[in-house]
């Protein structure tokens, strides 16, 4: 019977790091669905706050700390998570003449050649500036194992979540005017607004004596290269393009690296290093129009050579920082407590469409103005996007558990989050907050003809702190310049003096709200 | 133990509550007077493209704002708003606008007063000579009412290159019989040739909408570009014995792309071709000459003389023979191309007076520019009396056009312009108007929805009054 056992157990830990090395292998998944870089990636971390650098028990230590994977028995478990976040961006009423007028359609366009991203008449936009709400459920499912292959210390590991409604859904945005194209509002930036992905991580540990742990886990991130073939016969006829697109998928691989030291059974210490991670995008792709040419002047001599256009865009996905975490825990009586600070350097954040917060912030203005000594007071150069460049923060995660009796143990943890994002008085709205979480989990083990099993409870309750933000009209772009004249007349037109701009942030906004995270999961031990 | 776990549960709330009640605040509100908007009493300190927009508060200032540049604007927010002055609005509402001129001498106008309206004073002899009717001087002052004529009152000889000063003097009446075109230099108007008969019925004012629509080939990027040139005209239908003559004086030209049934506004194609008012405010007038006018009456139908106008170019005789399709087949002299201009042609003239060869026409989109061109076209009126006040018909034209040269070279292509095949896009319609009526009244029934010279892509969509 023992041996029955034995032989089961191996082949069911077998056929589960199959599945989730196949899955790794075929789905080229993105190990960085954002919300649980936060919330913990499993029950027993959401529980605790993800607070599990120093002390862990199951396999959400693969991204927190690996190395200890070896410091618990071999398991496996399957979760149904729940997120349901109320976060809100409440725009500010603007005046009335900040709209642009559909006036600009009558005037030089060559005026605004300094700005490629020509505004439309605000009346014409296809959505209405408007509150932004962010309050859809999430769900995922996940599975995970850990299993020494009887070797002595030796563990190795992984995971995968997948979303229950959406696979992979990836809503991009602009933080400036320029989203007044798309959606025209104001978008969270870091914390809240998600886009389902599956995700999975693969790791494993080794403690060649008991004072000390070694852990390595890999996050595989997709890179989806998109190129698309645009042919127009007719230029006039703008819904109908003959199209091609070609998709490749290569992975690309985050490490996250950890030790765990124990040098006493109350105290230990844990360290983890992540690098930092996103899914880049290339979405370059080629036009070509039907009879479009090149100039004598631009060829190299007089001959008619086809004019083709390549048009190349660049996507980031889920940016994720490099982060380095230093925790220390101490265990007594079934208690144990442990807290961590985490630098999370986002210094080199990229936005979804591959920009620096410092880059987007600045703008080439078609209207610069001068004072009486001809010097730039207003325009291209009036200021750089040094004051908006995201910084780097210190985050902590505390958390607590008490095992009371011998199959229950409950656990409570706080989190706090400084936000990264500066003031967002200028071209820019990266609508982000402070955040802080408390978290609480309950576990219970149990057998079943002699195998160990457990189920568990988690519950995070998150709180955005509200942030208002007053925009400085000087760092505005104007997007009907006060110069602008009809082609035909040469006239100056009255509406377009002053600021306009279809910014959404513009003047100002607040951004606030909160989320419940919970989870349930069975858990049985090898 | 419990009160401990109390204790601790409202502590954990507590914590709770405060940190929520946590919030900050960066910036500073904006002073939305230190934006730089053009405050404002009244429309007339936001022209000349621009309305005042009073503020919500119902105080008597405002902002310069412009919601349309046309109807079609408007009907996006409503389909009972009209665009009037950069404003929409419900045209219920409006007092009425008729700027009709009134007599305001007490009643007794005397023929020949100087108005403040100045002109360019052409004469006669040269109007002629390019082909123009003689009294080609006096479109500076229809626009106000064909009660106007132009008076020379600086130096010179007065030809088309180099016009003369002149004001636009109060004839008091519309001159309705052919006969005398200079009546301006005090002449009896009422010499001409009058008979009783058909004629006398048509004669009047009016105001007709005159579209010709055209197909350019050997353009980039398109096989080929329709366009449609949209006149709004102020018309002096006049008798000359039993014939009619329609004298058309323009009050605007618009050229628009368009695709099928769908006609661009300005702007909403990707290239667009627009006409400056320097272009259209110095062409000649129309002729069109109706022979043996028959009885106004339902139904009837009618064909004008072909009229010939050359612009841009002055050459001997415009006239040409006309092969089928509308094609120019043998014609007495011929039209300046862009190597005989190259060469020197001295035909060639700066029509628009804007220091350019030709007629200046300006591209916006993806090609701004400006494109010198000359041309030679023709057109008669082949109609159907729908009502005493209502006609309509077709309009058969010849079209030639040559591009001289371009503000960038990137413009200049050898491009082929053809009447468009379907006939029923170069129409008329014309409405009488009071004998005072101006390009004001004519260009507020354009903008009227569902009237009688309000645009339509073919002339079939609105024959019925």
């Amino acid at each position: 019977m023992d041996r029955l056992n034995q032989l089961m157990k191996v082949g069911l830990s077998g056929f589960m790091l199959w599945m989730i090395f196949t899955a790794g292998g075929f789905l080229a998944f993105d190990a960085q669905a954002a919300p649980f870089r936060m919330t913990g990636y499993d029950t027993a971390a959401i529980g605790s706050a993800n607070s599990e650098i120093v002390y862990g028990s199951s396999y959400g230590v693969l991204s927190t700390n690996p190395a200890l994977m070896s410091r618990y028995e071999p398991s496996s478990s399957i979760e149904f998570i729940l997120m349901k976040p109320s976060l809100k961006v409440n725009l500010m009423d603007r005046p009335q003449n900040a709209d642009i007028s559909i006036m600009l359609y009558n005037t030089q366009i060559d005026k605004y050649k300094n700005n490629p991203d020509v505004a439309l008449p605000t009346s014409e936009l296809r959505e209405s500036r408007a509150d932004h709400n962010v309050d859809e459920l999430l769900t995922y499912i996940s599975t995970g194992i850990t299993y020494s292959f009887g070797i002595k210390g030796f563990r190795a590991g992984g995971f995968l979540i997948l979303p229950v409604m959406e696979q992979i859904d990836a809503k991009l945005k602009y933080y400036d005017e320029r989203e007044s194209f798309f959606s025209n509002t104001v978008h969270l930036a870091r914390f809240g607004e998600w886009s389902p992905q599956i995700t999975g991580m693969l790791g494993v540990s080794y403690s060649p004596i008991k004072y000390v742990s070694f852990g390595a886990a890999l996050q595989a991130s997709a890179m989806l290269v998109a190129g698309m073939d645009i042919y127009v016969p007719d230029a006039q006829v703008q819904d109908y393009a003959l199209t091609n697109a070609e998709t490749t998928v290569t992975g690309k691989l985050r490490p996250i690296i950890g030790v765990q030291v124990e040098p006493l059974d109350w105290m230990a210490l844990g360290i983890t290093w992540k690098w930092r991670s996103y899914a880049e995008v290339d979405g370059s792709g080629k036009m070509q129009l039907w009879n479009f040419h090149e100039t004598f002047e631009a060829a190299e001599e007089a001959q008619t050579t086809p004019k083709r256009v390549t048009i190349d865009s660049d996507f980031v996905l889920d940016y994720e920082p490099m982060e380095l975490t230093g925790g220390l825990g101490f265990r007594y009586a079934g208690w144990n407590i442990q807290g961590a600070f985490t630098w999370n350097r986002w210094v080199d954040y990229r936005d979804d469409h591959a920009q620096r917060p410092q880059e987007s912030a600045v703008y080439a203005s078609a209207d610069p103005r001068f004072d009486e000594d001809g010097v730039l007071i207003y325009g291209p150069s009036y200021f750089t996007g040094d004051d908006y460049k995201w910084s780097d923060t210190f985050s902590t995660n505390i958390g607590t558990s008490w095992q009371y009796v011998d199959w229950a143990k409950t656990s409570l943890g706080f989190s706090w989050y400084n936000s990264p994002v500066p003031a967002q008085t200028g071209r820019t709205s990266y609508a982000d907050s402070d955040t802080w979480c408390l978290a609480l989990g309950q576990r219970f083990d149990f057998t079943i003809l002699e195998q160990n099993f457990n189920a568990a409870l988690g519950f995070q309750f998150w709180q955005m702190i509200q942030r208002t933000v007053y925009k400085n009209a000087g760092r505005i772009q104007d997007e009907f310049p006060d110069d602008s004249i009809t082609p035909i007349e040469l006239a100056e037109v009255e509406a377009a003096k002053g600021l306009q701009t279809n910014n959404p942030g513009f003047p100002g906004y607040t951004v606030k709200g909160w989320m419940i995270v919970s989870s349930l999961s069975l858990g049985f031990e090898f | 133990m419990l009160f401990k776990q109390i204790s601790i549960a409202v502590s954990i709330v507590g914590l709770v509550l405060a940190a929520s009640a946590c919030s900050k605040t960066e910036g500073r509100m904006t002073d939305y007077s230190e934006l730089g908007y053009t405050e404002c009493s009244s429309s007339d300190d936001c022209l000349p493209f621009s309305y005042c927009r009073m503020t919500d508060d119902g105080g008597d200032s405002g902002l310069c704002w412009a919601d349309c540049r046309n109807v079609e604007d408007c009907r996006a927010i409503s389909s009972e708003l009209i665009c009037k002055d950069f404003a929409c609005v419900d045209p219920d509402t409006l007092v009425d606008g008729d700027a009709d001129a009134e007599d305001d001498s007490g009643g007794e106008c005397v023929p020949g007063t100087e108005t403040n309206l100045s002109c360019l004073y052409i004469a006669p002899e040269a109007c002629e000579g390019q082909g123009w009717v003689s009294n080609c001087a006096d479109r500076y002052c229809y626009d106000n009412g064909f009660r106007y004529a132009c008076q020379k009152v600086g130096e010179g000889e007065c030809t088309t290159r180099e016009p003369c000063e002149g004001k636009c003097v109060d004839m008091c009446v519309v001159d309705l019989i052919e006969g005398d075109e200079t009546a301006a230099d005090g002449d009896d108007p009422s010499d001409g040739e009058v008979a009783a008969g058909e004629a006398s019925a048509w004669t009047g004012v009016w105001g007709i909408i005159f579209t010709t629509a055209a197909r350019t080939t050997g353009l980039p990027l398109v096989p080929h570009q329709d366009t449609v040139s949209i006149h709004h005209s102020l018309v002096r239908v006049s008798q000359d014995g039993d014939d009619v003559v329609f004298l058309s004086n323009l009050c605007l030209l618009e050229m628009h792309n368009f695709k099928d049934d769908k006609v661009y506004a300005i702007g909403e194609d990707l290239a667009q071709m627009v006409v400056p008012d320097a272009y259209y405010q110095n062409l000649g007038m129309l002729k069109h000459v109706l022979k043996d006018a028959p009885a106004l009456e339902s139904g009837v139908e009618f064909e004008t003389e072909r009229w010939w106008e050359v612009r841009g170019a002055e050459i001997d005789d415009p006239t040409c023979t006309v092969k089928d399709y509308e094609q120019e087949d043998v014609c007495g002299s011929d039209l300046p191309d862009r190597a005989a201009f190259e060469g020197g042609d001295e035909r060639v003239w700066d029509m628009d007076y804007d220091g350019f060869p030709g007629q200046t026409t300006r591209m916006v989109g993806l090609l701004p520019g400006d494109v010198y061109s000359d041309q030679r076209w023709s057109s008669r009126l082949v109609g159907t009396v729908a009502d005493a006040d209502h006609l309509y018909g077709v309009v058969p034209n010849t079209n030639r056009q040559y591009q001289l040269g371009a503000s960038d070279p990137v413009l200049l292509y050898d491009t082929i312009t053809a009447i468009h095949p379907e006939q029923s896009r170069s129409y008329f319609r014309l409405l009488r108007m009071s004998d005072n009526a101006t390009c004001e009244d004519v260009m507020e029934q354009a903008h009227t929805p569902g009237s009688w010279l309000e645009f339509t892509v073919h002339v079939d969509d609105r024959t019925e009054p």
